[in-house]
Formats: structure tokens, sequence, C-alpha cells
């Protein structure tokens, strides 16, 4: 072994351990014997690993393992391993069990389309081209009535329609005249009927 | 040794002799402990506390010693089927030490080094709060003896502290660090003289 070592350090180290073969040991000791460096360099060496060793063991000793806290320790190791016996690591390989689904395997694509439908329609109801989808066009309202109910027509009125002032007003006034036709003489007085019969007309 | 305790009776019953119980190998109590026998896991766990927790406090740091040793005896429980006591690989005490010094250097590895050495200072400092009836000489070599420690390099610290908690022969910790004989002889060479130097400023 000895003409694997690289210098006299590690060779007197060995020595020291006491790790060399029988046969290299005592060549060694023939070299200490005939090398008075060499012996100096071996007691600076020893005193080293007896300094290095005490200096640790008096650490060990200022702050002892009581045997409470080793008891504590083993224990929580103990109850580590108990554990991990009672209950063994997962096999490398093993067929993981598959986690159960909250709902029906069904449930999950059908929530995915109805989803994807209703995007869908707030999409067309939104795109400008789809405006004829929803509406039915303006609002028909009728505004004159028979003072029996009956509708003689209906006016179709477009909200913000400029003429639905003119259309309240023809509506007050026959609410306000019990005879249509004293009603009609009143419109025909009234200075916008000229407007509303010009649309009426149209 | 088993002998009988009394000659003159007619039954004569087996006593044993005065000597000390024998004591299970690592190698024995390993294999119960793989068949599940956690009394022989706890026996192996009394065995190597204190020198485990001591390399683990000195090597990684005495806030996650304990943690790591727990790890360490996890391990030891999960790769029992790899241990293989004939095969040359120094028994069990090296296996053993090997699982812990891989449980350090993971530690090492995942708070890196700048942090790690950081944490190393702090926690020489940490620690130098002498108990009340220490004498003020002793704490001051404790002092400097911890920081020593702290201050040598990683690898030397590591190869130090296994040959002198583990008691294992250089040809063995060099299979559990991983490097050539003349470089793990070096390192303790190294660190030997360090500490020797850095104790006597």
């Amino acid at each position: 072994m000895i003409e694997l070592l690289e210098n006299n350090e590690v060779i007197l180290l060995m020595f020291l351990a006491d790790e060399l073969p029988a046969e290299d040991r005592a060549e060694v000791t023939q070299m200490l014997a005939s090398d008075a460096g060499l012996r100096r360099e071996l007691e600076q060496l020893s005193r080293a690993y007896e300094e290095s060793s005490d200096g640790l063991r008096r650490l060990d000793e200022a702050n002892p393992i009581h045997a409470g806290a080793q008891a504590v320790g083993v224990r929580h190791v103990m109850h580590a391993i108990r554990q991990r016996l009672d209950k063994p690591a997962p096999v490398p390989g093993r067929v993981r069990e598959t986690r159960k689904l909250h709902y029906p395997w069904w449930a999950y694509p059908a929530a995915a389309a109805a989803a994807i439908f209703l995007a869908f329609l707030t999409w067309w109801g939104n795109h400008e081209g789809s405006a004829g989808l929803y509406d039915d066009g303006p609002a028909r309202l009728p505004f004159v009535r028979n003072h029996d109910g009956r509708d003689d027509g209906v006016y179709a009125l477009m909200p913000n329609d400029p003429n639905a002032k003119l259309a309240e007003e023809l509506e007050n006034t026959f609410k306000t005249h019990n005879d249509p036709d004293s009603a009609l003489l009143a419109l025909r007085d009234a200075p916008r009927m000229a407007d509303l019969g010009s649309d009426s007309d149209e | 040794m088993l002998t009988t305790g009394k000659p003159n009776s007619m039954t004569p019953t087996l006593v044993p002799e005065f000597e000390p119980p024998v004591r299970d190998s690592d190698e024995s109590l390993m294999k119960r402990l793989h068949g599940g026998d956690a009394d022989a896991g706890e026996e192996l766990v009394r065995r190597y506390y204190p020198n485990l927790l001591r390399y683990l406090q000195r090597v990684a740091g005495e806030q996650v010693a304990e943690e790591l040793l727990q790890q360490t005896w996890l391990s030891v429980l999960d790769h029992a089927d790899k241990f293989e006591p004939g095969s040359g690989g120094g028994g069990f005490k090296s296996w053993l030490f090997r699982i812990a010094t891989n449980k350090a250097n993971d530690h090492w590895r995942s708070r890196g080094r700048d942090k790690s050495a950081r944490d190393g200072l702090r926690l020489v400092t940490d620690e130098l709060v002498p108990a009340a009836d220490h004498r003020m000489e002793a704490s001051e070599q404790e002092l400097k003896l911890k920081r020593a420690i702290a201050q040598l390099p990683e690898s030397q610290r590591q190869v130090l502290m296994l040959r002198y908690y583990s008691d294992l022969k250089f040809v063995e910790i060099v299979k559990i660090v991983g490097c050539p004989l003349n470089t793990a002889l070096g390192r303790v060479h190294k660190a030997m003289i360090k500490l020797r130097q850095l104790m006597g400023d």
C-alpha cells in the first residue's frame, strides 16, 4: 500500500491510524529510525491529531447529550420509523390508485359543451349582424282609442321618436274631451296638428 | 453458554453462567428491522444516536441535525433491501454514515454554500452563551474551537468528523466521501493543521 501513498504526510497519517499492513508498517518504522526529520514530522502530526481529537472531546463534554434528551430524540425517530413500517412507502412501478371523481364522468364533457354553447349565444347576441335575431322592430304603441275602448289605429312609435310628445298631447286631448268631434275640432286648431297630419298620411 | 445449575436434582434445570448478554450485531438488527421489527430498529437508533447526532451537528449545524438524523433513519428503512453486509461495503456503520453524509450534502446543496456559511457562523455565535457555572476560560476555548471548526472547508471538516465520530478506517471513509485515499488523507492532515493554527491564534 505504501507505494500508493503520495507523500510522507499521508504515510505517517496511515501509520498513526495503524492502518498500514504489517510489512509497510515495518518499513516505516525503519525509515523513522534512520530519519530524524521524519521523526519530527511524525511528532508534529501526532500532536495535531491529539489536539484536534481532544478539542472535539472537550466540545462534546461541554455540551453533553443528556439521557432525557437522547430518549426524546430516539422516541421521535422511532415514531417516524413506526409510522413508515405501518404505512410503507410507495413502491416505484406500483399502479397508482385513480382518484375518485366528484361527479359522474359524463357531467364534465356535458358542462364543457354547455359552457361553449352559452359562450356562442352570448357572442351571437352581441354580434352586429345578428341584430334581427331578438329585434321585433319598433314598439307599436296604440295611442288613439275611441271612447268605447276600441283601437282605431296604431302608431308605430320608435324610441326617441320626435313625435312622441305630440302623440302624448293628442292622447291627452282625447281624454279631456268626452266628445270625439269636439276633440278633433280642438286638435285641428292646435298649432302642430298639421305636422301630425302630415306624418299620419305617410 | 448454558450449563446445569443444580447437579443433584433429578431434573436438572438450565441456568446461564455469569457472562454479559450477547449483543446483537448491527447487521442482524438491520435484518430484523427490514422484516418489520421496530424493536430492533430502536436498538440500532439508540446505539448510534449520540455519535450520529454529533456528526450531523458538526457538518450540517445543530439546528438541522435532529431533522437530518430522522431523515437518515427513514432512508435506512426505505433502502434496507439494498444493504448487503457481506459485499465489502464496510458493514452497517459505514452504510449508515454514508447515508447521513448524503443527507448532510443534500442539505448543504439545497441551502447554497454562501447561506450555509453564513448560518454556520451564526450558529457558532448562537451557541456561545456559556452556562452560568462554566469557567470563562473554558467557554473561550470552546468558542475558539467552534470558530475554528466552522472555518474549515466543508470537505476537510467532513472527513475529519467522519474519522472522529464514526471511528471508521480511512479506507472505509474514502468510500463514503467518494474520493481517492490520498485526497482524504490530505484533507484530514490539512484540517488538523488548520485547527491547531486557528486555535492557537
